[in-house]
């Protein structure tokens, strides 16, 4: 190996010059992902801090009329002395548990029916007509009748979630099972599966992202038909809350009202994601579903 | 001579046409494999070839004829045949481990006593310590090797393969042949093994079977006597290409009519 004396010299202002070269360029290296998300967290969290100023500011010095709208901090006063009054918990108790009870009956009972369809051609024959029906009637529309048939309390407003959320669920079920793939159908079939063993193993796994989208839009029916079922004729709740706030010009209560119910969607809605985590652990990587 | 280890005996399949009739997709297919041999189907698309399969894997029952292994006529799916499928079909929601012990697990079995089999077949086919992975994770290849794994977990006598690599790109489909090669010496079954590559087939089989279509049947047995273990490099003979020009002269006629079918057909309905 023979190096001539010169050569280190300009092998070392050849790199030199390569360096200057690169740094001249810096190439913009992507960021990573977790820097990403930092970056939308704060954005978010100042969004929604500049929302709620601008609901002060607006509150405060443009619309000035009590009736007509109220600063946050008066309607956060408002919750405050709700709170305190034990008020809140006793009709939010109220609410919560006619959603609970409506809900969870939709949920059941939808998600068996979607299946029995799904499974079976006579029965989605059968009950396909009155789905179709039911699932495009404005059913809020049928509270002042299930009022007069089960009067002022619960049971109306628990019938009323029922109906207007079993729908979604019961729809998404039945397109969750149908959705399976023929593939995998067909591995079942090689591997001698019961069809039971199909039904467990292969059409349940399949439908359950179909599944949390039918609960996830059968949450926001519930809640409107709580809101609604409650205002129109009820002695206890949120929405009674409202109602009544709303006939004693009392704005900063309406607000904060409605205030609990989207809370208490979006932990719903959160909750949701959390359980599909929880039990479809191989969907982590995949997008979410809207 | 060895006893037969699969054989089918005039086996004719139909199906149903749009406003009645029907029509014959195999016509009187009848071939007999040995223990432990590897047959490859190669043929045009519209041969009948994964209709064949699908029936001796008891997927489609056939009209006519019958499928024996061992001299037991089987009519339905059953654990001595183990099936490969084209796309990986693995379930999204299992790990690979759990895809892997699938047919096992639907046939009773525990994961405790089943739990050594799935890792010795992971290490098989290259798969150790990525057990815990699910599909979506893994590359075309290493899903078609759970897909492999799957159907030797069941212990079958006889590996129905169709298309298994139809799907990956050229270089791990060459990857993956030597790979099979290297797994059936080790496990030693009986392979029907589907594919429109004619050096696919050539390259695996002891004997190829060519279909001829509309209806399918076999137009000729080519025994290929290449000695084992074969090497890639096998494939760029002039003996290799002797024999791949031989089955393609067979098929050439066929592919030609297939591609102008189906050019009319799609002048007939659009989309």
């Amino acid at each position: 190996m023979t190096v001539s004396p010169g050569a280190p010299e300009t092998d070392k202002a050849g790199s030199l010059a390569q360096a200057g070269v690169a740094a001249a360029v810096s190439p913009v290296m992507p960021e990573p992902p977790e820097l990403t998300l930092r970056r939308s967290r704060r954005r978010a969290v100042l969004s929604i801090a500049g929302g709620l100023v601008l609901w002060e500011f607006v509150g405060r010095f443009v619309v000035t009329n009590p009736i007509l709208f109220a600063p946050f901090s008066k309607v956060m006063l408002a919750g405050w002395a709700l709170l305190v009054s034990g008020d809140l918990a006793s009709h939010a108790a109220v609410s919560a548990l006619e959603f609970v009870i409506g809900f969870g009956l939709a949920t059941v009972l939808g998600v068996a029916l979607g299946f029995a369809m799904a499974t079976n051609r006579a029965v989605q024959d059968t009950l396909d007509p009155w789905v179709s029906f039911f699932y495009s009637s404005p059913l809020v529309a049928l509270i002042p009748f299930f009022i007069l048939v089960f009067g002022v309390g619960m049971a109306s407003k628990i019938a009323i979630i029922f109906l207007v959320s079993i729908f979604p669920i019961l729809l998404n079920a039945f397109a969750g099972i149908r959705s399976a793939d023929e593939n995998l159908l067909e591995v079942g079939a090689a591997f001698n599966c019961t069809r039971w063993q199909v039904f467990e193993k292969i059409l349940i796994p399949a439908a359950l992202p179909y599944i949390v989208v039918g609960l996830r839009l059968g949450i926001g029916r519930a809640l409107t038909g709580v809101v609604v079922a409650e205002l129109f004729g009820s002695t206890a709740g949120l929405g009674w809350l409202i109602g009544t706030a709303g006939q004693s010009f009392d704005t900063p209560t309406v607000l904060f009202g409605v205030l609990m119910f989207s809370i208490f969607g979006v932990l719903m809605v959160e909750g949701l994601k959390w359980i599909e985590r929880a039990i479809a652990p191989w969907r982590k990587t995949s997008q979410e579903v809207r | 001579m060895t006893p037969a280890k699969l054989d089918v005996v005039g086996l004719s399949k139909y199906f149903a046409e749009r406003g009645g009739g029907a029509r014959k997709i195999l016509d009187s297919i009848t071939v007999s494999i040995a223990d432990g041999e590897f047959v490859s189907i190669v043929g045009a698309s519209g041969c009948g070839k994964t209709t064949f399969i699908r029936c001796i894997a008891g997927l489609l029952s056939a009209e006519e004829g019958e499928v024996r292994i061992d001299g037991n006529r089987v009519t339905r799916p059953g654990p001595e045949r183990g099936f490969v499928f084209q796309s990986d079909s693995l379930m999204p929601w299992r790990t690979v481990m759990q895809n892997v012990l699938f047919g096992l697990e639907v046939r009773g079995r525990r994961l405790s006593e089943t739990k050594p089999i799935g890792d010795k077949l992971l290490k098989l086919v290259g798969l150790a310590g990525f057990e815990h992975h699910y599909p979506n994770e893994l590359s075309g290849g290493m899903r078609q090797r759970v897909n492999l794994a799957r159907a030797l977990a069941i212990e079958p006598q006889v590996l129905l393969m169709d298309e298994p690599f139809a799907a990956l790109d050229a270089q791990t489909r060459e990857i993956m042949q030597r790979e099979l090669l290297k797994i059936w010496a080790a496990a030693g079954k009986t392979v029907l093994f589907i594919t429109h590559q004619i050096d696919e087939a050539i390259y695996l089989s002891d004997r190829v079977l060519v279909f001829s279509r509309q209806p399918g049947r076999i137009a000729a047995d080519i025994r290929i006597p290449f000695a084992r273990p074969r090497d890639l490099a096998l494939k760029r003979s002039p003996e290799f290409l002797k024999y791949v020009d031989e089955v393609w002269k067979l098929i050439e006629d066929d592919v030609i009519s297939a591609m102008a079918q189906k050019r009319s057909d799609n002048q007939q309905e659009p989309g």
